[in-house]
């Protein structure tokens, strides 16, 4: 069964107050204290001066086991949310292949699902290694710069902040195993092509994310009950307040204490809180989980995975 | 007003307290919607008013700063308010002081 063999994230080190961002992205004093008080948003992490392919290295030399699989590493797959980050003919993601000595490996970049599609990564992953010969690995690879204030802020949702993740994926491993992946994508919730759609996004975000985590959840043969504990997308405090509302499911069981101190790491979100939830204590052998994510931008894709500890 | 996080389970809601609740809400909604007639207990957030989820955020806020309370928003959904006056019971029994 496909698994997480290892997961690392890079969080940097500094913070930055919403405030410090406010005039570079419009964002009014009346917008941060309604972010600080119901989003739960406080400070984001920023690593100002380290260009993206450090970041991501920064992930991967996290993972302890990678040097010695790496001749095993047949597949690296790049997930973030902005479809272009650096001007041609710069790739970081060859970069950090170079770097990691990983340039035998297949390697392509997705951005299809935003921020969703770091689960999307991993389930990719998960189908190539499946029509592999055995013993092969898959590198998972997230992590983003704020390079403009259009990537910085979300009016009325949330900030970015700065991160990046490595995953290490097997087909037989036995860390983190997937059980089930879900996800929806909506077309029509576009908004360059169809801006008149924001508010139908807006009254669909949770009810849409409700049903994709119930179906992930049904899909690995559990009850909602059985979920440990959820990784959420740091989009904001009171989103997560109103899905576990419509879900029925505890709150204190969604690990958000991220959302006031990195703000919404694109794609890195899950891996974040996964380290998170480790490092706390959160999940033991046989635990259940739940990654959850939501992009939007050109179109939505709403996202969930179960997975068991 | 109560110091202590109360829930209408709990204790009875103070009528005096909801009332204000409802007079700042009125006001307030009548401002950021800016308009015209008057807002009034019996009022429809979404189908009167067209309250949507941001604004709604405004309002909460603008109460709260207004009574000098904070409300517990763990078990409050607007979208789920019908009228003026059940946000009001849902506030004046779910608030500590700020």
């Amino acid at each position: 069964m496909m698994a997480l063999d290892a997961v690392s994230a890079y969080v940097p080190a500094t913070r930055v107050p919403i405030e410090a961002i406010a005039d570079r992205v419009g964002l009014s004093e009346r917008q941060i204290r309604l972010f600080r008080r119901f989003h739960g948003l406080g400070d984001i992490a920023l690593a100002p001066g380290m260009p993206l392919d450090e970041l991501l290295l920064a992930a991967a030399r996290g993972l302890r086991e990678l040097p010695d699989r790496r001749h095993q590493v047949r597949f690296v797959v790049y997930a973030r949310a902005m479809p272009v980050v650096v001007p041609y003919p710069d790739n970081p993601l060859h970069a950090v292949c170079r770097a990691l000595g990983l340039e035998h490996a297949l390697t392509f970049t997705v951005t299809q699902q935003s921020c969703a599609s770091g689960l999307l990564a991993i389930d990719l992953a998960g189908r190539l290694l499946a029509g592999d010969q055995d013993g092969s690995f898959a590198l998972v690879l997230t992590g983003e710069k704020t390079f403009t204030p259009h990537a910085q802020f979300i009016p009325g949702t949330s900030v970015f902040g700065e991160a990046a993740a490595a995953c290490l994926i097997s087909s037989t491993g036995k860390q983190d195993r997937v059980l089930s992946y879900a996800c929806a994508q909506r077309g029509e919730f576009d908004d360059n092509w169809r801006p008149e759609n924001a508010s139908q996004f807006q009254q669909e975000y949770r009810p849409e994310l409700a049903r994709v985590i119930r179906q992930a959840v049904r899909e690995a043969g559990l009850d909602l009950d059985d979920i440990r504990l959820v990784l959420p997308h740091n989009v904001n405090l009171i989103t997560w307040q109103r899905l576990c509302l419509l879900l029925g499911f505890p709150l204190d069981r969604v690990l958000l204490r991220n959302v006031a101190t990195h703000g919404h790491l694109f794609c890195a979100d899950v891996f974040a809180n996964y380290q998170t939830a480790r490092a706390l204590g959160l999940l033991q052998p046989g635990d259940c989980y739940l990654a959850a994510a939501v992009g939007a931008g050109y179109g939505a894709t709403f996202a969930a995975m179960v997975l068991q500890h | 007003m109560e110091s202590q996080h109360t829930t209408a389970s709990e204790t009875a809601i103070d009528p005096l307290f909801r009332q204000q609740v409802i007079d700042a809400l009125c006001e307030v909604l009548q401002r950021i919607l800016e308009l015209d007639g008057q807002v009034t207990a019996p009022m429809h957030l979404r189908e009167d008013l067209g309250l949507k989820s941001e604004p709604a955020l405004e309002m909460l806020l603008d109460v709260e700063e207004q009574l000098g309370i904070q409300v517990d928003t763990e078990f409050l959904d607007v979208d789920e308010m019908r009228t003026v006056a059940d946000l009001a019971t849902f506030i004046a029994s779910h608030y500590r002081a700020a």
